[in-house]
């Protein structure tokens, strides 16, 4: 399979389509069992009682808000090491979803933290760490929003993405790094699961479905963002709903 | 599930759901907007650098 093909916005457009519109199904799929599993079989805990629930939709968007950035980073780089334009859209197209779910992990976050720790915010590091990563989303939309050249602001948005890569690994290690109110990690890849296995299920599948949606939408935007960077072109005039 | 708990999981939960449907309806808009505009769009013309036939 020839992949540098799909290099090509051309050929890109239609393998988007279909693969958004697939991921979109897995996420609805995952997400009604994951809710299911954690509001239905998943008990209460014995410690926070109900607000625990939060879970299912915290970590995942915590955990998505660090890896589309890390994504995004990765786009970043090929766009700038081999000028590659898709690159640079695909970037574009996962920064909103990444600032948003950088939103959610510290709205959901504050909603817990409130009946759990007795405060909405504290200038805890994981949570400064975290608000710190959704200004990098909204900075990187910004700049490009505020260049008028796209290639230009491609490149510029690009470097400011991959500088801002190092507040990933302060996020993730920031409960090792300084004991601050936030709780330590509860999955690591190296030690047991500290909570029970039905929860975790139940998390697990809602960062699975995070996950889809992510992909859903993001392939859903760089179509439009191909539609509008590509505007003129002979083949996207063929293209089938663009074609009057 | 005791009252002052339900209010802290709906505002998140609420937030999540509004936030997915405002998301995903903002992309649709766009998708609309960009394929009116490319219909609209005069075709490229490819520059001739070497100003040759």
């Amino acid at each position: 399979m020839n992949w540098f093909k799909y290099a090509s916005p051309a050929s890109f457009y239609p393998v988007a389509g279909r693969l958004a519109t697939a991921f979109a199904w897995v996420a609805a799929i995952l997400a009604a069992i994951g809710l299911y599993v954690g509001f239905v079989v998943a008990p209460t805990d014995f410690q926070q009682g109900e607000s625990y629930r939060i879970i299912f939709v915290h970590v995942p968007a915590a955990w998505m808000a660090m890896f589309v950035y890390l994504v995004m980073a990765v786009w970043s780089a090929l766009a700038l090491g081999y000028n590659t334009r898709l690159s640079s859209m695909m970037a574009q197209a996962l920064a909103p979803t990444g600032a948003l779910m950088a939103f959610l992990a510290l709205w959901s976050g504050a909603f817990w933290g409130r009946p759990t720790w007795g405060t909405y915010w504290a200038w805890d590091a994981r949570m400064t760490s975290t608000l710190i990563l959704l200004f990098l989303y909204l900075g990187v939309i910004a700049l490009r929003g505020a260049i008028d050249d796209p290639r230009r602001a491609d490149r510029a948005c690009a470097l400011l993405t991959l500088v801002g890569v190092v507040n990933v690994p302060v996020i993730y290690f920031s409960v090792k790094w300084w004991n601050t109110l936030h709780q330590g990690a509860t999955i690591s890849l190296t030690a047991a699961p500290k909570m029970a296995a039905v929860m975790l299920v139940g998390m697990l599948t809602m960062t699975l479905a995070a996950w889809a949606y992510c992909i859903a939408v993001a392939l859903a935007r760089v179509r439009a963002i191909i539609i509008e960077r590509e505007q003129g072109s002979a083949w996207l005039a063929a293209v089938d709903g663009v074609r009057g | 599930m005791s009252d002052a708990h339900t209010f802290y999981i709906v505002m998140s939960y609420a937030a999540v759901a509004i936030a997915i449907v405002a998301e995903i309806l903002a992309v649709r808009a766009r998708q609309r907007r960009a394929i009116e505009l490319a219909r609209n769009a005069p075709p490229q013309t490819i520059p001739n650098p070497t100003g040759s036939a």
